[in-house]
């Protein structure tokens, strides 16, 4: 297995409009462990989505090179992608986007559905799912039943069900009180911790940041600094 | 992993109720018109089906060729002794089966009963198939004083049970005699050629009526059909044309006495033959009908046409509103592609969605189709039958889930194709602006704007038709069978009778009633082919019929001649001749009987139908006989002076039941088949603007809905309700002036070439177009204003919140 999962060189995105064009992403080279936590940071605008919807292949760069488990995601078919990215990847949003019009059980079966996995199966990864994330008296209610914090768990719990290699998460807890916020860092990093997972999270709380083995920030589309929370200043 | 989806899919269908009602009534509507379409085509496409000799079942028919060695025509009645000599000596033909059919009257316990009887040789069962209910239909007919009955007929004449054997009394000219019911068959199907309720036995014809006695032994009289079953194998081509030289062999001075009688002019001989196959008898519209009239093919493919266009018309509507609620469906995508689906799981669950609603059109669809179909029965004329027709109902829904498939493919590959990212942030939209939607909208209602164009012509030409001038005034005119009585002591009878009356302004009489029949002589004069409709007329049926006489005189009791050698004509007998009309009057009509003198000219009268040009027209007394007894009453007398009618038909004969119509109804038989095509297109328009309008209905409700922040915008701005109705409204305005543009065009030349049909047509004013485009445009208008309005009235604080 090899040791990154993820190696980009010189990632650019950019935006045409008409006359002018705007640089998003530029040149970005990144490389992430398997098992590794990292944060990124960033003021708004900076680009932080952006280069996670391109690594969580949701996105296409403009140019430059991505690896994915030493697979040049640059260079695959649409078809091969998608595999790649239905068998790895799991993503968390801000905005939770759960499918208004399935139940919990249903949202958390789709990626499954997705991937093939079969009825008896499918059941029970779901059932350990509700269990693990203490939702199975809630399985059968729409996410407008819920509330925000019950909502961005079941967006974990569906990031999960399939098992990733990976989890890619675009500011989890932006739109949650703290102690919801506090929650789902922990499932985050007891994932990483426990499981191995390897998580990518977009924050802009620098303690959650530390949280992470290793923490980037962005400017303008470009890796500005790079540290380990030990060294952090913060921590000093 | 199916449940998953459909679970979902019923979800949203019952959560969307507008986008889905209109989508299923209107997938409901186009499905139900084309099951029954399909139903009607194959009903056209299946007469005469059920026999088992039908591919070897074939009428004989009689080419007739110009000089020139054209054809002129077919003819399917032969002299009585053909069918003979072709059974005889005709090594293809196995058998052969002599036709005639007549209204006989039967008297059945004290009742009389008048019924169109079908004589047929005892053959008719050998070649033709049937089920017996009673009696066996193979030996039925042999008895020339046998009579066959279908069920329901046997049940209307003698009530329930088995009639085998019982005797009925049949009136024969004037006196009644026997026949015995041999057979009871199970009513055949609506749609044959050769549709009868009676039977009787040829062989009884010639002891019966005298003019069948007087031909039995002439080749020069042609009055039976012959239907002939081929033997297995037979060459078709080669047992045509072994008829030919039969008949040449049987009758040799055929063409020579064409020659002798001037209306023969060619080389070789005067007629040729031709097997038509019964299978195709239908739908050949260039050849004379079998008992029934024939049916032109090309309405089954217009109606197709109107069927597919209505389809397509849903269908688009399906289109344009899958494409207009994908952009709420964008998140829905976008977090599905981060899940893990591909472009191929997305366009799947899109499309099973439009399955799922053409499945719901289907249902609805049969239902709609159910309900109507008595209506379409009534206006084709024929019993059409859903049920009965597993393998249509499996074509309508193989075309329900294509059309489900074709209108939600491209909405799916839109959808799909959008990268996640652009989902999610609801960068995309596919809504009423793009080109395509504009280009499906515009076919809409160019589509819509042609029919109903369609459908005001046609309604006023058939109103142009009826209020043309016919040169007669046929109102209030009572049409009296004479029924085999004594037509001239009948007249008198009625004269006498009714003549005294205060709601009777007349009676006369005539050979046929106008519009009903004719019967045309054609003569040579010299070297000119001379042609006339020629009706025989009471001496005073011009003035009856209210007929202008432009020069000359009427018929005068007075005068013997004028009883035996004159004749009337009209104004386009005197122009085939070269005369004015007061030349006209004094002329002998040269090489016509005994050379009647004209005593009179009238002017034009539209005695046939006017699709067709007035042609030459003689009156005379001269050949003795009227078929109809002619009564007119005043508007407000005519119930009863019916009443008297009867009354004073039952003191003069016992013998036959009174049958009458009237003139005017005659007359408007001639445009029964427009009437019904103006009606088919009238329902037609009047389906596709509102599937149409279904749509724009919900199309105008996604747009407002997209534009409520700046409706909202505006009027906190200050802009009135009149400019935020004009801002929604102005957008399907101009698409219907477009429509207009191309739809009236298309419906002018379509008119035109129907129109084309009549020898008296309306002007086609451009103002029946852009009457129709401004109804469609009200219409639209109207539907559009239902959702500006609302987005007109609305409080703009509460619609700048929402956002
Ligand atoms: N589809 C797009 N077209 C044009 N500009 C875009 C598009 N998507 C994002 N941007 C721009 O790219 C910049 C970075 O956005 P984003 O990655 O969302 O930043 P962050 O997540 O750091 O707030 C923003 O200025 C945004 O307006
Ligand atoms: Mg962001």
């Amino acid at each position: 297995m090899p040791d990154s999962i993820i190696r980009v060189q010189n990632l650019t995105k950019s935006y045409d409009h008409g006359l002018s064009q705007s640089h998003v992403v530029r040149r970005v080279s990144l490389e992430v462990r398997q098992g590794e936590f990292l944060s990124i940071m960033g003021p708004s605008g900076s680009g932080k989505s952006t280069l996670l919807h391109i690594l969580g292949m949701l996105d296409e760069p403009t140019s430059g090179e991505y690896f994915f488990l030493d697979e040049p995601v640059h260079r695959l078919s649409n078809r091969r992608k998608t595999q790649l990215h239905r068998e790895n990847i799991g993503f968390v949003f801000q905005a939770y986007h759960l499918i208004d019009d399935l139940t919990v059980y249903e949202n958390l079966e789709t990626p499954l559905l997705y991937r093939k996995i079969k009825g008896s199966e499918r059941k029970s990864i779901v059932a350990d799912a509700l269990d693990r994330f203490n939702m199975v008296a809630k399985k059968d209610l729409f996410p407008s039943q819920l509330s925000g914090g019950q909502q961005q768990l079941v967006g974990v719990a569906r990031a999960l069900v399939i098992q990733p290699k990976i989890i890619l998460a675009d500011e989890p807890t932006g739109n949650l009180h703290s102690s919801q916020g506090d929650q789902i860092m922990a499932t985050l990093r007891q994932l990483n911790q426990e499981d191995g997972v390897t998580i990518v999270q977009v924050t802009h709380n620098q303690d959650y940041a530390n949280i992470g083995d290793r923490v980037i920030e962005l400017l303008d589309g470009r890796i500005e600094r790079e540290y380990r929370p030990e060294a952090s200043p913060n921590m000093d | 992993m199916f449940s998953h989806y459909l679970r979902h899919a019923a979800r949203l269908l019952a959560k969307q109720r507008l986008h889905t009602g209109i989508n299923v009534l209107g997938l409901a509507t186009a499905l139900g018109l084309c099951a029954i379409i399909a139903v009607f085509i194959k009903y056209e496409h299946s007469y005469d089906a059920w026999h088992e000799n039908l591919d070897r079942i074939y009428r004989v028919d009689r080419v007739d060729l110009n000089p020139d060695g054209s054809v002129d025509g077919h003819s399917p009645a032969h002299p009585f002794q053909l069918a003979g000599a072709l059974e005889r000596d005709h090594p293809d033909i196995q058998e052969t089966v002599r036709f005639n059919d007549t209204d006989v009257v039967f008297r059945i316990d004290g009742a009389l009963h008048q019924e169109d009887v079908l004589f047929a040789d005892a053959s008719f069962f050998d070649v033709f198939t049937y089920q017996s209910v009673y009696g066996d239909l193979r030996t039925s007919l042999q008895d020339p004083a046998s009579v066959v009955l279908t069920e329901s007929a046997a049940d209307r004449l003698l009530g329930p049970g088995n009639p085998i054997g019982r005797s009925l009394q049949v009136r024969y000219t004037d006196s009644f005699h026997e026949v015995v019911v041999t057979a009871v068959i199970a009513d055949p199907l609506p749609n044959t050629n050769i549709p009868f309720e009676v039977m009787m036995s040829f062989e009884r014809l010639p002891l019966v009526y005298e003019w069948v006695a007087e031909r039995v032994d002439s080749w020069r009289h042609s009055s039976f059909p012959v239907y002939v079953l081929l033997r297995e194998g037979a060459n078709l081509a080669s047992a045509t044309e072994t008829i030919e030289s039969l008949r040449v062999q049987y009758y040799p001075d055929m063409a020579s006495r064409g020659r002798e009688q001037g209306w023969w002019t060619g080389e070789g001989e005067p007629a040729t033959y031709a097997l038509i196959p019964l299978s195709d008898l239908h739908l050949r519209s260039d050849v004379p009908g079998g008992f029934v009239a024939t049916s032109d093919p090309s309405y089954s493919w217009i109606l197709f046409g109107i069927g597919l266009l209505i389809l397509v018309l849903a269908c688009i509507n399906f289109t344009l509103l899958t494409m207009g609620k994908s952009a709420v469906r964008a998140e829905e995508i976008g977090v599905r592609k981060a899940l893990g689906a591909g472009r191929w799981e997305i366009m799947t669950q899109f499309g099973g969605e439009s399955l799922l609603m053409a499945l719901l059109g289907l249902a609805g669809g049969l239902l709609l189709a159910g309900l109507l179909l008595p209506v379409a029965n009534s206006i084709t004329g024929s019993e059409l039958d859903l049920l009965g027709e597993p393998g249509v109902l499996v074509v309508i829904a193989a075309v329900a889930l294509l059309s489900g498939l074709a209108a939600g493919s491209y909405p799916a590959l839109m959808i799909s194709r959008h990268r996640p990212t652009e989902a999610l942030s609801g960068r995309f939209s596919m809504g009423s602006s793009s080109a395509i939607t504009r280009g499906l909208l515009i076919t809409q209602f160019a589509a819509s704007v042609a029919l109903i164009a369609g459908a005001l012509v046609m309604q006023a030409q058939i109103r142009f038709l009826q209020e043309q001038d016919k040169g007669y005034d046929p109102s209030n005119i009572i049409v009296v069978s004479t029924n085999g009585t004594d037509e001239f002591r009948l007249i008198r009878h009625l004269r006498d009778r009714l003549g005294p009356q205060p709601g009777v302004l007349g009676v006369s009489g005539m050979s046929l009633s106008l519009n009903r029949g004719y019967s045309s002589s054609v003569w040579m004069a010299g070297d000119v082919e001379r042609r006339a409709f020629v009706y025989n007329v009471a001496p005073d049926l011009p003035e009856f019929l209210g007929m202008d006489m432009l020069s000359g005189r009427g018929f005068d009791s007075a005068r013997a001649t004028d009883s035996t050698n004159a004749v009337i004509v009209n104004e386009a007998f005197a122009r085939d001749w070269g005369w004015t009309p007061e030349e006209a009057v004094g002329q002998l009509v040269a090489e016509y009987g005994d050379e009647p003198e004209i005593i009179g000219v009238v002017r034009d009268m539209n005695f046939r139908s006017l699709h067709e040009e007035v042609e030459p027209m003689m009156l005379t007394q001269s050949e003795g006989w009227l078929s109809h007894a002619l009564v007119r009453a005043s508007s407000a007398g005519t119930p009863q002076v019916l009443a008297s009618l009867q009354e004073a038909w039952g003191e003069f004969t016992a013998d036959a039941p009174l049958q009458y119509t009237f003139l005017d109804d005659d007359v408007a038989l001639a445009y029964e088949e427009d009437r019904r095509w103006a009606r088919i297109i009238g329902i037609s328009a009047s389906l596709a603007i509102l599937v149409a309008c279904m749509g724009l209905f919900g199309l105008a409700a996604l747009t407002v809905s997209r534009r409520t922040k700046e409706i909202g915008i505006r009027k906190v701005l200050g802009a009135s309700v009149q400019s935020v109705m004009l801002l929604v409204s102005r957008e399907f305005a101009i698409l219907v002036v477009v429509a207009t543009l191309i739809g009236a065009p298309l419906a002018y030349f379509g008119l035109g070439r129907w129109l084309d049909g009549f020898a008296f047509r309306m002007d086609l004013a451009p103002w029946w177009f852009l009457a129709a485009g401004a109804l469609v445009l009200l219409v639209a208008m109207t539907t559009v204003a239902f959702h500006s309005v609302r987005a007109a009235i609305s409080d703009p604080v509460k619609s700048l919140r929402y956002e």
